[in-house]
């Protein structure tokens, strides 16, 4: 039974006008619930080549040593550093969706926030992976952890990459913790629908003994807000600390102030990006248009073309100082990327990354499903050479020129970088083949029916409906 | 379905506090397990040739420095030349079956591949005569070889182990434990008597840099 | 190096050998990688230690290396029986303590895994006992014939006791001839000499004595023999310790860039043909400027060249010349004919710099190599007159004129024997192949330049059971069962010195014998042969006053010059025209890394960057930028070069400064059968080279064959981009502002964020490297590698910029395309206070020690690359692979287990993975701290020399303590030309640089 939900001045409804609790419930479960589509085949096995790709390179990495890799003097860092940033800016929209937008209150975020904790998991894991693998002695990365031993020797904590460990060690367990904590009532519906006993015990397993009493909802949403409070500074520190592997150094091009806060809104910019790019898939495969509606999109295309701005005057502000400085080892290396052997990178960068999104100032395109694909795909591939171009065009000619030189991948490269997108793709099509891919505790919570006053205002006698039963059919949905 | 009991509700505790304790208990049982405290010491492999530093070493009182005779000037004490062993063994117990592999040996040319016993990784550069020369006694780092049938290791030998006489010296200087007087650096059995420390020549500067013993 | 421990080894092969066992065992383990704590060690102890042996304590020996009519003086590191390290003997005076990048490398060919095991006939393994039989059966054949059919084809030889040997072997087989062959030779000297003193003599140069120096296509500082001696007596004549000091001059005419070229105040690029008319116009303008040269001043001003010469090259530089009086010199190349030579002798006499600056000595080889001598026995072999034919050492059928075509001749001569190291390409085609010794093998007696004997000792029994070419003249000489050992002592005898060119008087009842040569030059040698005496010339490395053949100090009196012969054939030469771009001219050049070839199958010269193009693994036919467009080709165009009906391809290397319309070729490469190293390297050039074309030839023309060739340079980039590295000014400049090295950098305003370390106590070692005396030679790149035992990674890793040397040396060119001049700037770690490597690492594997060394710790480094991106020299080289495995030898097994007892023992074998650096040779440093512990005293200055400072020929590299104010560094690093590189970075280098000074001729603007 329909009602018309009552709206707050000027808000728009962030769901399906006519959709009843039930829906959404219906909607998100059935992903979780019902035989895959072929489209969801296709894709996983395509993803699962890919980790196979990735396997093969990663052994040929630890048999051969970095040398399979292109990197080489003076260009030690190329790929392996430039994915690993890139993963991990990927990894920012989860928090940022998540935490901040839910502190500012931004409700609109609940369609989308599921995705991009789960994205913001294998991406983070994917930087992890990189950070791992780009070691030249893999076999004693453990010296990098605080372990007491016979060396009585410690890591060195002046080291920024030190720093990272930490940084994207708690921000993978916050983003974990956070991630699993909103799913908790889902797992419970899920469980309360399962019809095989096993699916029943995992998720009753998981869902921890969900009953939706009052007092667990309480308890709930206070550790939800505890948890977006503490993953909050996250969102800001984890890429400031990636920036500063560059920022504290002293090769022209890294050290710069700015990159801190640049770095961090490159990251919700791409971070967004690839949200966009899995959820309008996801949307169209499993028909989530009833929760996921052009509003939203519109909404996060605001997002990128804000973010988007800010990194073009970044982008200047970098030519700027370059000049102002009077640096001339700083000057040449920003004139370098602009006009040396590297242009094509740089300004490849620039038009993926600040030019294509300037289309989002119109309405149109920022609610035109395709457009958007596009320009979110084009945005990862500018976001990548973002990274690529300030480690490479940076190293390859740096102060004495006696030791320029340049970089060329070799096929293992490749193999790791395509690879570990296999990874990723594998492991969120699992997580949409097993889990409820919208929060739908959090998406029914913006609905009308979630409103107390709601029976008050409709639910009329002449419907034959008593407020009672009313009341009491609401209590059903709330369960279901 | 439910089948979580009310007891449940401490599975919390219980994680956090077993988790956190496992990982203490793992990391503790990793750094004793693996360390050379334990994968070393007491190491004993069988020499070629049976040969008691019990019997040369206490029993006849040799001096280390008869046998490891480059022990003063040389960065290693050297295993001795069949010829030292000959320098007796052709008159003393010269048809003992137990020294056959020695004169076979020595007579036809072969070599003896004795096993090393206390030895350091291949990126450790370790000088016994600067030891010596700053009053560090052989027991220091061997233990008490002189009461050995078949030598065994029995001193860690990690860098830990090192630091701590290196940091001890550079700190109290003749007052330290690990020293003795030269002239008694061969001398196993020597016990530091008076609670005076001990007159050097100059002070002692050991080491603490990295390239002092990895180049 | 205390003395008894250069006193001779007991010679006993069997006892070096199992010295060689025991430490082969620990080599091995020495190369665990990561040193896995249970894996049982074996310990082999010596059965009874050889005399002096400590074990763990390297000893050094005292022996020498011929080349090139040369001997270089060595004092030899060896560990446990293993020579590891060579560097010079001080007391050498073909050393004084240096030596070059190729004698640094030559201790690798010692134990180059593929010299041959034993002798080989027909190419089947065989013995020494056979080859002696044959021989033996041939030798008393040719007893009835006296040696008619007879024939010895050897290299020129430095030995008083070969000589002798031959001598004997002369008596034995009257008939029977010697001929020599070496590609490279003094034949023109000696010609030159002849036509203007009548002898064949070699001079000898003082360059520190010099004012003005004019080199006529002359490398007299690397390629050229004589080198080491030339490059020390010309830094101290270029040394400049103050404004007020002065420092020769030195112009350089040459066809393409040589280290001497590089070294250059003023550089005339012209082609090699073009020389003689250049030396004749300069020689006319001198004689119109009053200098007395006489007949030879009228005939050089009749000459006709065609083609002008700048003015200033000729008038400046000739004024100049005069100016400098008895102190103005001319050095002419081997390469050029014997007339520049004469016309040089003439010039220097009448300049008077006879004496002061420039003296002769005699020829040793009185059968000097020439093309001619292989001609004649190419001819008799032809005629059938050959039947026995025993070739020592050389590879003639490589290196051979083409015309001669030695290959096929060789199939003519019944027996054919060769001796030498490897299966070469001559010995491919002769019946025996025999495994000849490495110098550092076999005994023998090696004369220098300057006549000085020096003694050749042994410091391992042959590892490839190979004999010397001593040993096989001893048995051609019907001397088979004496001992090389006792030859050698038996020539030390004065006596004896006299079979090899001299006559005697005196009885040497005083202990001295008086000789005059056949040239009436009297000399007194010592009578040897006292043990102590043979003793101390084993030990100091050369015998004491013993020369065989001295200089003539007063040429001007002792040797008439004959203007009139030098007039007559100057009169009839006829010179060559500036080449064209249909006539390009051909200039073979001695390569700095491989010489003739010999070495090619050396990884360390193989993988040394060329000191002017900085290529790897090649060679490469170098043109001008004008002549590369005007033939329309580019780096990397392989070219056909044809001349008659001979031709050549060799990928062109466009390089500014070579002459135009002259395309530079340099010898040694493109071997065929070198080894797995040096086959089908780089690009054969000999079969252009013919007996009338040694030096250089003309109406070459040039096609491109459209086949493309790609080389690996260590370095990419040739320009300064306008950055101050190599600081630079002339001379006038320096004495008005002796402090223009330091730039006015404003001092930082920002507060320190840190305590600064203080550094005033202790120890602080730094290091300054002198930009004036270095001329980019890379001995010490070398050496470093020698010493640091660092890997060689191969042309295509180093194409990928993985090379691995710590110490490098950039080039950069400055200047227009048209006349550019070079400078050069070695490169290593300079061991910042503020190190930004250092913080950077996560693992701290990097820390900075009390006395300001970085420091790295192989063992504990994970290899995140940070430290190599962060420095800003680049200085860090990280193992991309296991080179040991992956590298140039590409065995699973590592590196040849022979190669790995070259290795230092107390440097860390790197594993794939790690970074590592230059450590200041902080092995050394340790080693000397550790020794005055021992001894209870302080370290002195010049204690410790790092290995780089060791061989280094212009002493540019200096090491010490900089808190000793009265060390030789402290001096230098408070000097006024000092700067520190980048230093406005605020890192605090420890290595300083002092700036270049240029000493033009102002007259040349």
């Amino acid at each position: 039974m329909y009602h018309e939900p009552i709206l707050e001045l000027g808000e728009e409804p962030l769901v399906k006008p006519g959709s009843t609790l039930h829906d959404i419930t219906e909607d998100v479960c059935r992903v979780a619930e019902s035989k895959m589509p072929r489209a969801w085949y296709v894709a996983f096995s395509i993803a699962l080549v890919f980790v196979a790709i990735f396997a093969v390179s990663v052994a040929t990495l630890f048999w051969r040593g970095i040398g399979a890799w292109g990197n080489t003097g003076p260009t030690f860092w190329a790929w392996d550093i430039t994915n690993f940033v890139w993963w991990v800016g990927i990894g920012h929209a989860g928090t940022l969706i998540s935490a901040v937008l839910f502190i500012f209150r931004q409700r609109w975020r609940t369609a989308i926030n599921r995705f991009a904790e789960a994205m913001t998991l294998f991406a983070v894991l994917g930087a992890m992976t990189f950070a791992g693998i780009h070691v030249g002695r893999p076999w004693v990365i453990y010296y990098l952890f605080p372990l007491p031993d016979q060396m009585s020797l410690w890591p060195s904590f002046k080291s920024p990459l030190l720093w990272d460990v930490f940084a994207v060690g708690t921000y993978f367990t916050v983003s974990l913790l956070f991630w699993f904590t909103g799913l908790v009532p889902d797992l419970a519906t899920m469980r309360d629908r399962a019809t095989t006993p096993w699916r029943r015990r995992v998720f009753g397993f998981f869902a921890m003994g969900w009953r939706g009493s009052n007092r667990s909802w309480r308890n709930y949403e206070r550790a939800y807000l505890i948890l977006a409070g503490i993953s909050t500074p996250l969102v800001i520190s984890v890429h400031s600390v990636v920036a500063m592997d560059f920022a504290t150094s002293i090769i022209p091009g890294w050290h710069t102030t700015i990159f801190p806060p640049y770095f961090v809104v490159g990251a919700v910019f791409s971070g967004f990006a690839m949200v966009m790019t899995v959820l309008l898939v996801a949307r169209k495969i499993f028909k989530l248009e009833r929760v996921i509606l052009p509003r939203h999109l519109d909404l996060m295309n605001k997002v990128i073309l804000l973010t988007s701005c800010l990194i073009g005057f970044a982008y200047a502000t970098e030519f700027f100082i370059a000049w102002y400085s009077g640096n001339p080892y700083e000057l040449y290396v920003f004139k370098n990327r602009a006009v040396g052997p590297y242009s094509w990178a740089y300004w490849t960068m620039v038009v993926c990354n600040v030019i294509v999104p300037q289309i989002f100032w119109k309405k149109s395109m920022r609610t035109n499903v395709p457009v958007m694909w596009v320009v979110s795909i084009l945005i990862n591939v500018g976001m990548w050479f973002e990274r690529f171009v300030i480690i490479v065009t940076s190293l390859h000619r740096d102060f004495l020129p006696s030791s320029w030189g340049m970089f060329h991948p070799s096929i293992v490269d490749i193999g790791t970088f395509t690879g570990s997108i296999g990874v990723f793709f594998a492991g969120f099509l699992l997580f949409m083949r097993y889990l409820p891919v919208v929060a739908m505790s959090e998406v029914k919570g913006t609905m009308a029916q979630a409103d107390p006053h709601y029976v008050a205002h409709h639910a009329e006698p002449e419907d034959g409906v008593s407020r009672e039963s009313a009341a009491a059919a609401l209590a059903m949905e709330a369960e279901s | 379905m439910q089948f979580f009991s009310r007891r449940a509700n401490l599975f919390p505790l219980v994680l956090a506090v077993g988790g956190i304790s496992l990982c203490v208990f793992a990391v503790a049982m990793v750094w004793y397990y693996f360390g050379p405290q334990f994968t070393q010491v007491g190491y004993s492999p069988k020499q070629p040739i049976v040969y008691s530093h019990r019997v040369h070493a206490r029993n006849l009182g040799l001096d280390c420095r008869y046998c490891h005779a480059n022990v003063e000037v040389s960065s290693v004490a050297s295993v001795p030349p069949m010829q030292t062993c000959m320098n007796c063994h052709s008159v003393v117990a010269a048809s003992s079956l137990k020294l056959a592999p020695l004169r076979d040996a020595w007579e036809s040319g072969a070599r003896v591949e004795w096993t090393r016993v206390n030895k350091l990784p291949d990126y450790v550069y370790f000088d016994h005569s600067v030891h010596l020369g700053a009053g560090v006694g052989c027991v220091e780092c061997h233990g008490r070889i002189d009461e050995m049938d078949q030598v065994e290791q029995m001193k860690p030998l990690s860098m830990g182990w090192c630091l701590e006489c290196h940091r001890d010296v550079r700190a109290n200087q003749g007052a330290s434990r690990f020293l003795r007087p030269v002239s008694e650096v061969t001398n196993m059995g020597w016990k530091r008597t008076s609670s005076e420390p001990l007159v050097l020549p100059r002070p002692l500067n050991p080491a603490e840099n990295c390239s002092a013993c990895h180049r | 190096m205390n003395d008894s421990s250069k006193l001779p080894p007991n010679p006993l092969p069997e006892v070096s050998r199992r010295g060689f066992l025991g430490s082969l065992t620990a080599s091995l383990a020495l190369l665990g990688t990561e040193g896995c704590r249970r894996a049982t060690e074996k310990v082999v102890p010596y059965q009874s230690v050889p005399e002096q042996v400590i074990p763990g304590q390297a000893m050094h020996f005292a022996t020498v290396y011929a080349r090139r009519g040369d001997a270089v003086g060595l004092v030899v590191e060896s560990h446990e029986g293993r020579p590891t390290k060579i560097e010079g003997n001080p007391l050498h005076p073909s050393s004084l303590g240096a030596v070059d990048a190729i004698t640094q490398a030559s201790v690798l060919d010692l134990y180059d895994p593929e010299r041959t095991p034993s002798p080989l006939r027909a190419g089947a393994k065989s013995t020494w006992d056979a080859f002696a039989a044959e021989l033996d059966a041939r030798l008393s054949k040719h007893a009835t014939d006296l040696g008619a059919t007879l024939r010895v084809l050897a290299t020129p030889t430095n030995s008083p006791t070969v000589q002798r040997l031959r001598a004997a072997f002369g008596r034995r087989f009257p008939a029977a001839r010697v001929h020599t062959y070496a590609p490279v030779d003094a034949a023109n000297v000696h010609a030159g000499s002849t036509l203007a003193l009548g002898r064949a003599m070699q001079p000898l140069l003082a360059f520190d004595q010099a004012k003005v120096i004019l080199s006529l296509d002359s490398d007299f500082l690397q390629t050229e023999p004589g080198n080491v001696r030339a490059h020390r007596s010309f830094s101290v004549g270029r040394a400049v310790t103050s404004p007020q000091s002065s420092m020769s001059r030195l112009y350089v005419v040459e066809p393409g860039w040589s280290t001497t070229g590089l070294a250059a105040d003023h550089r005339l690029p012209l082609p090699a043909g073009r020389v003689p008319a250049y030396a004749a116009a300069l020689a006319a303008e001198l004689a119109r400027l009053g200098l007395p040269l006489g007949a030879v001043g009228d005939a050089a001003a009749t000459v006709k060249a065609t083609g002008a010469f700048e003015p200033r090259w000729i008038q400046a530089v000739a004024k100049d010349l005069l100016r400098g009086g008895k102190s103005s010199v001319l050095v002419v190349g081997t390469r050029q004919p014997a007339i520049v030579h004469a016309l040089a002798c003439a010039v220097n006499r009448a300049l008077g710099s006879e004496g002061p600056v420039v003296s002769y000595v005699d020829a040793f080889d009185p059968s000097e190599a020439k093309a001619a001598d292989l001609a004649s026995l190419v001819s008799a072999i032809g005629a059938g007159k050959v039947e026995t034919l025993l070739l020592l050492g050389g590879n003639p059928v490589y290196d051979a004129p083409a015309d001669l075509h030695v290959q096929e001749t060789l199939s003519k001569v019944q027996l054919t024997a060769h001796l030498a190291g490897f299966v070469d390409e001559t010995s491919a085609g002769c019946v025996w192949h025999l495994p000849m010794t490495h110098e550092l093998e076999a005994w023998g007696d090696q004369r220098a330049l300057d006549g000085t004997v020096a003694l050749q000792q042994p410091l391992i029994a042959p590892l490839f059971g190979g004999k010397s070419e001593l040993e096989i003249w001893a048995s051609l000489a019907g001397e088979k069962d004496a001992r090389p050992y006792d030859l050698v002592r038996a020539t030390s005898r004065a006596p004896l010195l006299l079979e090899s060119g001299l006559t005697s008087s005196g009885d040497g009842k005083d202990g001295k014998i008086d000789c005059t040569d056949a040239l009436g030059v009297h000399v007194q040698y010592p009578v040897l042969g006292f043990e102590h005496d043979w003793k101390k010339a084993l030990r100091d490395g050369v015998l004491a006053a013993a020369k065989v053949g001295a200089p003539v100090l007063d040429p001007g009196a002792a040797l008439a010059l004959r203007a009139p012969d030098i007039a007559a054939e100057l009169a009839k030469t006829e010179l060559a025209a500036p080449p064209t771009r249909e006539r390009l001219e051909v200039a073979f050049t001695v390569d700095a890394k491989m010489l003739d070839g010999r070495h090619a199958n050396n990884t360390w010269l193989q993988e040394l960057a060329d000191p002017i193009t900085k290529i790897t693994w090649d060679n490469a036919g170098l043109v001008s930028p004008k002549t590369a467009s005007e033939l329309g080709i580019e780096t990397g165009d392989v070219i056909k070069l044809s001349r008659g009906d001979r031709s050549v391809t060799i990928a062109a290397y466009v390089l500014p400064g070579t002459a135009d319309g002259t395309v530079i070729l340099p010898l040694g490469w493109g071997r065929t059968q070198a080894g797995r190293i040096g086959n089908r390297r780089g690009f054969d050039v000999f079969p252009l080279r013919t007996t009338d074309a040694m030096g250089f030839a003309g109406g070459v023309s040039a096609t491109r064959t459209g086949e493309r060739y790609e080389f690996a340079r260590t370095q990419q980039s040739d320009s300064m981009e306008g950055r101050p590295l190599v600081r630079e000014a002339t001379l006038e400049e320096y004495r008005q502002k002796p402090h223009f090295a330091e730039l006015e950098v404003a001092p930082r305003r920002s507060l320190p964020l840190w305590t600064d370390v203080d550094y005033s106590k202790g120890h602080q070692w730094g290091m300054t490297i002198d930009l004036n005396a270095c001329t980019g030679c890379s001995a010490c790149v070398v050496a470093c590698q020698a010493e640091n035992n660092i890997p060689v990674v191969g042309k295509e890793e180093v194409a990928k910029g993985r090379d691995m040397q710590w110490l490098r040396i950039d080039r950069y060119f400055e200047g227009e395309a048209e006349e550019p001049r070079a400078l050069v700037q070695p490169m290593a770690c300079v061991q910042c206070e503020e190190a930004p490597c250092e913080n950077v690492c996560p693992v701290a594997a990097l820390e900075h020690s009390a006395e300001g060394l970085s420091e790295i710790t192989y063992n504990r480094c994970i290899g995140t690359r940070y430290c190599a991106n962060n420095c800003p020299y680049k200085v860090r080289r990280f193992n991309f692979l296991n080179w040991h495995n992956d590298g140039v030898w590409n065995e699973t097994g590592g590196l040849p287990e022979t190669l790995q007892m070259q290795q230092n023992p107390n440097v860390t074998v790197r594993f794939r993975g790690v970074i590592e650096k230059c450590s200041y040779c902080v092995q050394r440093i340790q080693s000397h701290r550790l020794a005055t512990k021992r001894e209870g005293r302080d370290l002195r200055d010049g204690d410790i020399v790092t290995a780089c400072q060791q061989t280094c020929p212009a002493d540019a590299i200096v090491f010490g303590d900089l808190n000793d104010l009265g060390s030789q560094v402290s001096k230098l690093a408070m000097g006024d030309r000092r700067y520190g590189l980048l230093q406005e970075l605020g890192i605090k280098p420890r290595t300083t640089f002092l700036a270049k000074i240029q000493n033009p001729n102002p007259e040349m603007a």
